[in-house]
């Protein structure tokens, strides 16, 4: 690896180390998730040149290819939809192994879909969409062990996102959110699968919290933990985002304040006790879920450096914590056109709330696809910026009261997408300062960006878009300084890693998951993005280096 | 908007019976979920399905096939038979159209059964219930099956597991439920902690043992004992009455 300028040494040494080098070890590059790679091999001055190496067809077209690949020495997994996972050598592509999870008996609730997976201990691990844990020996591809979450009929519940581990403990959550379901995550010990905790996400009779849930409300509030979390090493804090309360759009059985539902909860991993929450919407009636990604990053604010949690949720809001103590710093929107608040004050809370209502349309904004979706922000410590993939769409909401049936859709209400008031339909990345909140500069596009954000110490910041391209803008103007037509929409998770001093950028391609169909009515192009599932590999031609 | 919902409100009150209430609870489990087609039939995220003057024909050939390149995949492999009906069913009269196939006879367990099946899955208690390790009346996961129905709670609480084998893997000793033992590879399940762990050991590294003294005691103490009344009523009226 060449060696990093020292200003960006510097930074690192500010900020704690959150990124990636030769290996993208993790679903959010490291524990601090910044989804930022230290090579500067491909560059703003070279990324010109930046062409395909290999590619690499799963076959699995269900959904799209939603994956984050993970790289550790020199080989890359990667994972689909229908849980099939490749071992595959990181320089050409070359399969090393394979496991294909049998296909289910039955329906699944919210179809195949699958995020990544999480190696560690000499293990590969991953969630199945019908809601079991598999672990894969790490050099073979061998199952190791398997174990039920949930029955998933019953539950409503599934694994989309890739676990986290946090030493020998491997840490996963699950969808059900717009399900009767109430949510958890589940550890589970690396070595032979034993259960080691659950944590629920809506607390059971006597323990605090319980009494903001009406009734039986509690039973099937939702909280579902559908992404995956964050790890502090010093604090010893997982961090997780905690998603809607449900039924999503109707609280008039669940009148309270909904705890732990959109909230960012931080657990001792070892015991998965709560140390602290934070709510960011009390009594959710938007399907705006907390579960998204936390990035963790150290920064002056007002003053004091602080360790920080910086989360943008569903309803468009980055949402900055203190995250030794939870405690509110402050939110600002990375949307242009939202209604449901006013806005945050001072000290969190949410003023002028915009409520559907029973039976009527309301027009609210962002619409109930979200001002952003679960495809992952980056945060780059050479500029100081994270970097924000945003949708303009609204909804027309109508709540509505519904009958429990466990584990049936539990929306509580229906929605169409609208365009937004102030012109077409479109979405857009920017970057902003994380603290402030003030927007450095804006790259927008005319349908939905679904893809991850990926910013490298070339300066550059990769993502996809639904038409097939994979492109990369200049992290510090916005600029477009590259583009390749992958031939499929784009919905995963790109990485950056090396192999033998060979900076690679690989993207998963293939258009899909539920919120890409949602989208179609604002979108009626959206007819054209191709589905598919291949990873794509770029580097710079190796004359030229 | 208004004529959606009384569409909805007629396939309500239409009182679907029998195959269309087996449908309907199929296509809230899967065709409703996620940003689909709602309970109803009536969209969201995905197309309206009530009131759309589809025929038979074509529901049937879109609910086996799917839609290429959208989130609606093809269910024709995916459900069951008597499911895959069901759902077809329930899709013609959300459509106007009344299924030429009764289905099956709505079956009804009497008010204890009732009671006693959903202790036997009851989510509240996490993974302390039966349904963690039995599938009875499609609740649960099948990890061991129910050979015979105790006579009484006395019986299910003394129940022994002689098939229950002690396995050492390595630095580990665990109670084990074997699956298959190959010339390779032997899988069982580790019953360690509840839920079981299903493990795929190297066959020559595994050394197996009669016996073990691992009990049910674990789950069955999350229920009373009227609780477990119950759950054998449930298990009578669907697996059959202990010969």
């Amino acid at each position: 690896m060449r060696f990093l300028p020292l200003f960006a040494v510097l930074a690192l040494a500010f900020a704690g180390d959150g990124a990636t080098h030769s290996d993208w070890p993790q679903y959010g590059g490291t524990d601090s998730f910044w989804r930022y790679s230290a090579l500067d091999q491909i560059n703003t001055a070279n990324v010109k040149r930046l062409a395909p190496v290999w590619a690499f067809q799963t076959g699995d077209y269900e959904m799209g290819l939603q994956a984050t690949p993970i790289v550790i020495g020199g080989v890359l997994y990667l994972s689909t939809s229908r849980a099939h996972v490749y071992a595959l050598d990181a320089a050409d592509g070359h399969l090393i192994w394979q496991y294909k999870y049998p296909q289910p008996r039955g329906a699944v609730p919210y179809g195949p879909q699958n995020r990544g997976v999480a190696v560690s201990g000499g293990k590969v691990i991953l969630g199945t969409y019908d809601n079991y844990v598999v672990a894969l020996d790490q050099k073979t591809g061998v199952e190791a062990w398997r174990v039920n979450v949930e029955d998933s009929k019953q539950c409503g519940c599934n694994i989309t996102a890739a676990p986290l581990i946090v030493k020998d403990t491997v840490i996963v959550g699950g969808t059900g959110g717009d399900s009767a379901h109430r949510g958890y995550l589940t550890a589970f010990d690396i070595r032979n699968g034993h259960l080691k905790w659950r944590f629920y996400t809506i607390p059971g009779p006597g323990e605090k919290g319980h009494e903001t849930w009406k009734g039986d409300s509690w039973k099937f509030g939702g909280g579902a933990t559908w992404m995956t979390g964050s790890y502090d090493p010093d604090l010893n804090l997982v961090y997780w985002g905690v998603g809607n309360a449900a039924s999503d759009f109707y609280a008039g059985e669940r009148d309270g304040q909904n705890l732990y539902t959109n909230s960012i909860i931080a657990l001792d991993p070892d015991t998965g006790k709560l140390r602290w929450y934070y709510q960011e919407i009390p009594k959710d009636v938007w399907d705006f879920d907390s579960s998204y990604e936390c990035v963790l990053l150290d920064r002056e604010v007002r003053g004091r450096v602080r360790k920080l949690l910086v989360h943008v949720n569903k309803g468009g809001f980055a949402f900055v914590l203190d995250r030794s103590n939870g405690e509110f710093l402050g939110a600002y929107p990375i949307v242009d056109n939202y209604n449901w608040i006013k806005g945050v004050t001072e000290d969190g809370k949410l003023i002028g709330r915009n409520e559907p209502v029973e039976g009527k349309a309301a027009y609210i904004c962002p619409g109930a696809a979200g001002g952003k979706s679960w495809n992952q922000i980056a945060f780059s410590p050479r500029t100081g910026w994270i970097y924000t993939p945003s949708l303009e769409v609204c909804s027309d909401l109508v709540a509505g009261r519904q009958e429990v049936i466990e584990g049936g859709s539990f929306f509580g209400g229906n929605f169409i997408m609208k365009p937004p008031p102030d012109g077409p339909a479109h979405s857009h990345v920017d970057a902003y300062d994380p603290v402030t909140g003030k927007r450095q500069w804006s790259f927008s596009y005319k349908y939905s960006l679904l893809a991850s954000m990926l910013a490298t110490a070339g300066d550059l910041v990769f993502t996809g878009d639904p038409e097939g391209n994979f492109f990369a803008l200049d992290a510090r103007t916005g600029a477009k300084l590259w583009s390749f037509q992958t031939g499929a929409g784009h919905r995963g998770s790109s990485v950056a890693y090396s192999v033998n001093g060979r900076q690679y950028v690989a993207t998963p391609t293939g258009w899909g998951s539920l919120v890409s169909n949602a989208l179609t009515p604002v979108w009626p192009e959206a007819e054209t993005f191709r589905a598919g599932s291949t990873l794509m590999v770029f580097a710079l031609p190796e004359d030229r280096k | 908007m208004r004529l959606a919902f009384l569409l909805v409100l007629a396939a309500g009150l239409a009182r679907p019976q029998g195959i269309i209430q087996q449908g309907s609870e199929v296509f809230a489990k899967t065709c409703a979920i996620g940003y689909c087609h709602g309970v109803k039939g009536e969209g969201g995220g995905a197309p309206k399905l009530a009131g759309r003057g589809f025929d038979e024909a074509y529901i049937t050939s879109v609910t086996r096939a799917g839609v290429p390149g959208t989130a609606m995949q093809g269910y024709g492999t995916i459900l069951a038979r008597p499911e895959f009906n069901a759902v077809v069913a329930y899709v013609m009269n959300l459509n106007g159209i009344e299924p030429r196939t009764s289905g099956p006879a709505p079956r009804t367990l009497d008010p204890d059964a009732q009671r006693g099946r959903e202790l036997f899955s009851d989510s509240v208690r996490g993974f302390a219930r039966c349904s963690t390790c039995h599938q009875v009346d499609g609740l649960g996961i099948a990890v061991a099956a129910i050979a015979k129905v105790p006579v009484n709670v006395a019986e299910l609480r003394q129940i022994t597991a002689s098939h229950v084998r002690t396995a050492d893997v390595a630095s580990e000793r665990f109670p084990a439920l074997v699956v298959s033992q190959g010339g390779r590879r032997t899988v069982l399940y580790d019953l360690t902690t509840i839920p079981p762990v299903l493990r795929t050991v190297e066959s020559n590294a595994v050394r197996l043992g009669d016996g073990a003294k691992w009990t049910h005691a674990s789950v069955l103490n999350s229920y009373r004992d009227p609780e477990l009344d119950s759950i054998l009523a449930f298990l009578r009226a669907t697996l059959g009455s202990p010969k």
